[in-house]
């Protein structure tokens, strides 16, 4: 039971983790919550779904890679585009604006999605065979395994682009200054833009797992996995990218014990308890500052 | 190869420079003294493109820069050393240096470069895999600079260097201005200390709520009555 649950967890926490990246890397840069992000996650459902739907190839190594591909590349555009047309008019304006404009952009995105695509929920077709392993009483899938270390090859691949790139550690300056990132010739807008493309492309992959997960996709799919993600990103202290990876499995992990040792009744509750804890409590996240900064 | 020309600068309706007009030959070091909020700092800022120009030009070998985005003018070769060191507290030493060096598209210069860097600022290689943001004031104003330098300025300009460090760290902060200097880099120096910078820069400007009231060179300014008496503190 207990080993059972911790791999459902563990399963689940790789999609928020991976979705909690956008949210905190954008807050990193801009400070602002990017409440679109649960949209991109969705868009990123869809991208993968359509790519699916038309590859005319069997299940395979590279057509698993055109469907990660379109979904990233599809949601990193339209983070990106979220960003030149929403969010930079008002990047000088008052913090509230942004917010406000974030939830006018998901709203719209979520109705773009109902309208053209439909508002019944799709199935995600199952193209790959999915095999269970059972030991000891456990059962184990090849989409759970696929799940995580996909998940983990690509937080390893952000990782290292963060570390060992020139425009990764751009992203980290531009994040601790903007105005001194301009002194030293790093085109801070492009740099913007480029966090939203890495954070909405990550977004988009938790998406396809999410559908792949689940089976099925809708265009209001991404509110609840989007505030929990959102609530992985708050546990691991916002603006931290390690924090939000380790946030997005312990809330995996905390949810689905909810569910199976309350009820699963439980399982949404579970999030907002922790989001509000943590708010009280530790304001600034299990992996807060810890840095001193000496002035 | 610096000309400003009637340069204003605004915050909302309060005006902080007016009309300000001075320029740099190159290989030059020349001072701009004057008190808090004199606009000493908007002055530099309005150069490096970080707050808006209201009316004027600034050229810089022939280029209106005001007219550029700040990370453009930076690779014009216009490199500011910002007030209060302003270092990248969460990244190391080592990759601080490579942020100066953001421009330089060839990896191995940058690194030989930051090589250099290390020997003219020892401590700078004792702390090279140390998060920035834990070395002490003179250690980061060393970085700071070196920072500045990376990026190989044409013109280099510091914002009040010697703020808040030691009477040592002082003298040292001024001897490396002087050593840029002499490497043939062309200085603008922004301070509040106008005893020191008076006595290295070979001209100076006095700027006083905004405006330009005295310029002439560094030795003769030691000597101003005026100067004396409102930025040296000697009675006449």
């Amino acid at each position: 039971m207990f080993i059972q649950q911790l791999i459902n967890g563990l399963t689940l926490g790789s999609i928020y983790a991976l979705f909690a990246l956008g949210y905190t890397m954008v807050y990193g840069v801009l400070l602002m919550i990017n409440f679109a992000h649960s949209e991109i996650f969705m868009l990123g459902a869809y991208c993968g779904l359509g790519m699916l739907c038309v590859l005319p190839m069997a299940a395979s190594g590279p057509a698993m890679f055109a469907v990660f591909a379109a979904a990233m590349f599809g949601s990193g555009a339209v983070a990106m585009l979220v960003e030149r047309v929403a969010y930079r008019p008002l990047r000088h304006a008052p913090r509230l604006s942004p917010l406000i404009s974030a939830i006018g952009i998901s709203i719209f995105l979520q109705n773009l999605i109902m309208l053209t695509v439909g508002a019944q929920s799709m199935p995600y077709p199952e193209k790959f065979p999915i095999r269970q392993f059972e030991f000891w009483g456990v059962t184990l899938s090849t989409l759970q395994i696929f799940i995580f270390f996909l998940a983990v090859i690509l937080m390893l691949l952000l990782n290292l682009f963060l570390r060992k790139t020139k425009m990764g550690k751009a992203m980290q300056a531009t994040a601790q200054n903007h105005l001194v990132s301009q002194l030293m010739g790093i085109n801070v807008n492009t740099i913007i833009a480029l966090t939203f493309f890495v954070g909405g492309g990550l977004g988009g992959a938790a998406g396809v797992l999410n559908g792949l997960y689940y089976g099925s996709i809708k265009y209001n799919m991404g509110f609840f996995p989007g505030i929990k993600a959102f609530t992985a990103a708050v546990l691991g202290g916002v603006g931290n990218i390690k924090g939000a990876m380790a946030g997005g499995f312990i809330l995996g992990i905390l949810e689905v014990f909810a569910a199976g040792y309350l009820s699963s009744e439980y399982k949404d509750v579970i999030a907002f308890v922790v989001l509000i804890v943590v708010l009280i409590i530790k304001p600034g996240g299990l992996f807060g500052e810890q840095v001193t900064e000496k002035i | 190869m610096l000309n400003i020309e009637n340069l204003s600068v605004a915050y909302g309706k309060i005006a902080a420079i007016k009309e300000v007009s001075l320029h740099l030959d190159a290989g030059e070091i020349v001072a701009i003294i004057g008190a808090n909020g004199a606009g000493k700092s908007t002055l530099i800022n309005a150069v490096s493109g970080v707050v808006p120009v209201q009316s004027g030009t600034v050229r810089f070998q022939d280029a209106e820069i005001h007219k550029m985005p700040a990370w453009k003018i930076a690779r014009q070769g216009v490199v500011q050393i910002p007030e209060g060191r302003k270092v990248f507290p969460k990244m190391t030493v080592r990759e601080n240096l490579e942020m100066g060096a953001y421009a330089e598209k060839n990896a191995a210069d940058t690194l030989r470069h930051a090589e250099e860097m290390e020997t003219m600022f020892p401590v700078l290689r004792e702390r090279r895999n140390q998060l920035a943001g834990t070395l002490s004031g003179g250690e980061q104003q060393m970085l700071a600079i070196a920072r500045g330098l990376m990026a190989r300025p044409k013109l280099l300009m510091f914002d009040e260097p010697s703020m808040g460090l030691s009477p040592v760290m002082v003298e040292k902060v001024f001897q490396i201005i002087r050593t840029i200097h002499q490497q043939g880099i062309t200085v603008l120096l922004v301070e509040q200390n106008a005893k020191k910078s008076l006595q290295i820069a070979e001209r100076a400007y006095v700027l006083e709520t905004g405006r330009i009231t005295l310029a002439d060179t560094g030795a003769n300014l030691l000597e101003n009555a005026l100067v004396k008496r409102a930025y040296l503190g000697i009675a006449s």
